[in-house]
């Protein structure tokens, strides 16, 4: 479903470039469950941005659904990032001022599904990840736990064919973490949902159909 | 996403917000509140005008004798325009639409019966004088050219129109005309009545239409207002009272409608011509035309409504910048929100939207808050006997909110790009 060819990535830093990716080859296959490993500063985030059309590559060829998007503009990478992808984050990165729910359907009203079925489909999720109760919530009142639950529901609303999560237990106790990880292999398993998950926790890792390892910005062979 | 949507995003926001939205809420009010009242002002001014030249004629001019009070009187002049002038450029130019001479004098009224006594306005005129600014109901007859060729003692009176719903400072402030009160109390029509020691009979009654339907009311041109009106041979004959004229056979001027704007200029200098020929010089009169009149009148008014007209102006820009100042600081409190929605599927112009939005929705707010204010302002003004006010029309709140809504839209456009344009990845980043 998703090949990356010579992948690269170069920040502007100081006077010259900072190579953040320097050729990643990699092929991620409907229904896979992938972990990615590595080191602080080693690219990861990078690569699951430009794998979720949040950025652009510097060079490479990227083939989504055998379409080659390399070069697709800002917009045309936002109309595909809304219908294919979902996120979720270390940081949670809810909207404070939304209620849970409201947090749960923002994606389907930028693809502009009707507001009914969103909620609907939002009630239904909710159920399947026991955050039913708290739907109603302001965002403050809800636990690290319920937070995350609430961001998967929310990346899974417009039934995206890829989850990217980046780092998503960073952030949870090593309950709530196991639960997070449970609900993951769960959509991998019964949904054959594709998953690209950044983690530095090895033992968490070792649910994935492939691990992974970055070092300095290329995929390290020999792991 | 949906308008729909954005709306409620952005009043959540503006919500949010309180003291910030005030803020430019506050200015575009104020902005509002004077584009409506100088909005009034001028559609009042230009309807008066209008109207003033619909019923004083278009192509209206007055000539007067100079007086001592005038710029450029010269005093070793002794000439002065009598009814003969009035009636040589009647003659010489047949295709005037009015040639009508008048004088005026301030004479004793006296009733006998009642022993009412009254000085009154008195006017001497030809049957010309009804051909412009003709707005009244008349019951008996008008004077007419045997009157004047026969120097009847015959006069008519005029009555004030009354109101149809008498405004309320009007019942404290304004005194009473008594000789309007004696009118309205006494049926003079075909009675005899004392002006300056003469008798002279009432043939017909003038009767205004009510204060709020006046065109005169509401135009004000000119100070002199008369109570009766009588032939003019008539009144130089018999008539003793006070006059602005030493010789008795002079007169106060001649008001001419030339029937069109155009032929105004032409006829200055013709008539001009006319009375040169006839006095040796035409030094001695005023020759205007009625819009110069007008425009004199309207231009402390102007004045007015240009101070107001500016400081709406200037209220509505600091509303913008206010807008925009807020707009931009709300950029950086909300860098990581704009990145959040952009990972979820925003596209730039749903940024963009969402800002612009709320900015214009900040507008109409504060057109709604500052138009209920404005008419608020404008119906007090009009309970206070402000007859500009009674011009305003809805539509001016509906442009006033407009304007508002621009200026948000305006001040927005910039703030909501840079919000735009932002990196996705890097506002993710951001804490
Ligand atoms: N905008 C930028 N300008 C310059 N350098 C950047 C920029 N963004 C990222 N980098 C650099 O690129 C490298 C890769 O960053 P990335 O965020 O992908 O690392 P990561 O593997 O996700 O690290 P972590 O595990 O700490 O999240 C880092 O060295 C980082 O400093
Ligand atoms: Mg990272």
């Amino acid at each position: 479903m998703i090949k990356l060819e010579n992948i690269t990535k170069n920040y502007r830093f100081g006077g010259g470039y900072y190579q953040a990716l320097k050729g990643v080859n990699l092929e991620i296959k409907e229904g896979e469950f992938i972990c990615l490993l590595g080191p602080s500063g080693c690219g990861k985030s990078t690569l699951l941005n430009i794998t979720g059309f949040l950025d652009a590559p510097s060079g490479g060829k990227y083939l989504f659904k055998n379409e080659n998007v390399s070069n697709f503009s800002d917009y045309k990478r936002t109309v595909i990032r809304r219908k294919e992808i979902g996120f979720i984050f270390q940081s949670f990165n809810l909207l404070p001022r939304l209620s849970a729910l409201e947090n749960i359907i923002l994606p389907a009203l930028y693809l502009n599904t009707d507001k009914k079925r969103a909620v609907e489909k939002a009630k239904k999720l909710a159920e399947w990840l026991n955050i039913s109760e708290k739907t109603k919530n302001s965002i403050i009142e809800l636990s690290g736990g319920e937070k995350q639950r609430v961001a998967i529901a929310r990346a899974l609303i417009n039934s995206p064919s890829v989850l990217l999560a980046d780092e998503p237990t960073g952030n949870l106790d090593s309950k709530n973490a196991m639960e997070v990880v449970e609900i993951l292999k769960n959509l991998n398993k019964k949904e054959n949902m594709t998953i690209l998950m950044v983690t530095h926790d090895i033992s968490i890792s070792k649910i994935a159909d492939r691990i992974i390892k970055i070092k300095d910005g290329k995929i390290d062979e020999n792991f | 996403m949906k308008t729909s949507e954005i709306i409620k995003s952005s009043l959540n926001e503006i919500k949010h917000h309180k003291v910030r939205s005030f803020l430019s809420f506050f200015s575009i009010m104020i902005g509002v509140i004077s584009i409506i009242y100088t909005l009034t002002l001028t559609y009042s001014m230009s309807y008066r005008i209008s109207k003033a030249v619909e019923v004083n004629g278009p192509g209206r001019i007055n000539i007067e004798t100079k007086r001592r009070w005038d710029d450029d009187y010269d005093n070793k002049s002794k000439s002065y325009l009598n009814l003969y002038d009035a009636y040589a450029i009647r003659k010489s130019f047949p295709e005037l639409y009015m040639v009508s001479p008048y004088s005026n004098k301030w004479v004793r009224f006296y009733d006998v019966q009642s022993k009412f006594k009254e000085y009154v306005g008195v006017t001497g005129i030809t049957p010309e004088w009804k051909k412009r600014g003709w707005i009244y109901k008349l019951k008996g007859r008008f004077i007419n050219d045997y009157d004047i060729e026969n120097k009847s003692k015959v006069c008519v009176v005029i009555k004030e129109g009354g109101w149809l719903k008498k405004p309320k400072w009007m019942k404290f402030y304004r005194w009473k005309d008594k000789f309007q009160e004696y009118v309205k109390h006494n049926e003079l029509l075909g009675k005899d009545i004392y002006i300056g020691n003469q008798t002279f009979k009432v043939v017909g009654v003038l009767e205004e239409p009510p204060q709020e339907q006046n065109p005169k009311s509401f135009i004000g041109v000119g100070s002199w207002e008369p109570n009766i009106l009588m032939p003019i041979s008539s009144m130089q004959s018999f008539l003793k009272g006070y006059s602005m004229n030493e010789k008795e056979d002079a007169i106060d001027g001649i008001n001419i409608d030339t029937g069109q704007k155009e032929t105004i200029e032409k006829y200055k200098r013709v008539i001009t011509e006319l009375i040169k020929s006839r006095k040796g010089n035409a030094d001695f009169i005023n020759m205007r035309d009625y819009i110069e009149v007008l425009k004199d009148q309207m231009a402390d008014k102007k004045r007015d409504m240009t101070t107001v007209m500016i400081i709406g102006i200037i209220a509505i820009f600091a509303g913008g910048i206010g807008i925009m100042n807020v707009s931009l600081a709300a950029i950086y409190s909300r860098v990581k929100e704009i990145g959040i929605r952009r990972a979820l599927g925003a596209s730039k112009s749903d940024i963009m939207k969402q800002f612009v939005f709320e900015a214009v929705l900040l507008g109409f707010l504060g057109g709604i808050f500052g138009s209920v204010l404005g008419v608020a302002a404008i119906e007090y003004l009009k309970s206070k006997g402000d007859t500009n006010m009674i011009m305003f029309k809805w539509w001016m709140v509906l442009a006033a909110i407009i304007a508002a809504m621009l200026t948000g839209f305006i001040a927005s456009v910039y703030p909501a790009k840079v919000a735009a344009d932002l990196d996705p990845v890097e506002s993710l980043k951001y804490e």
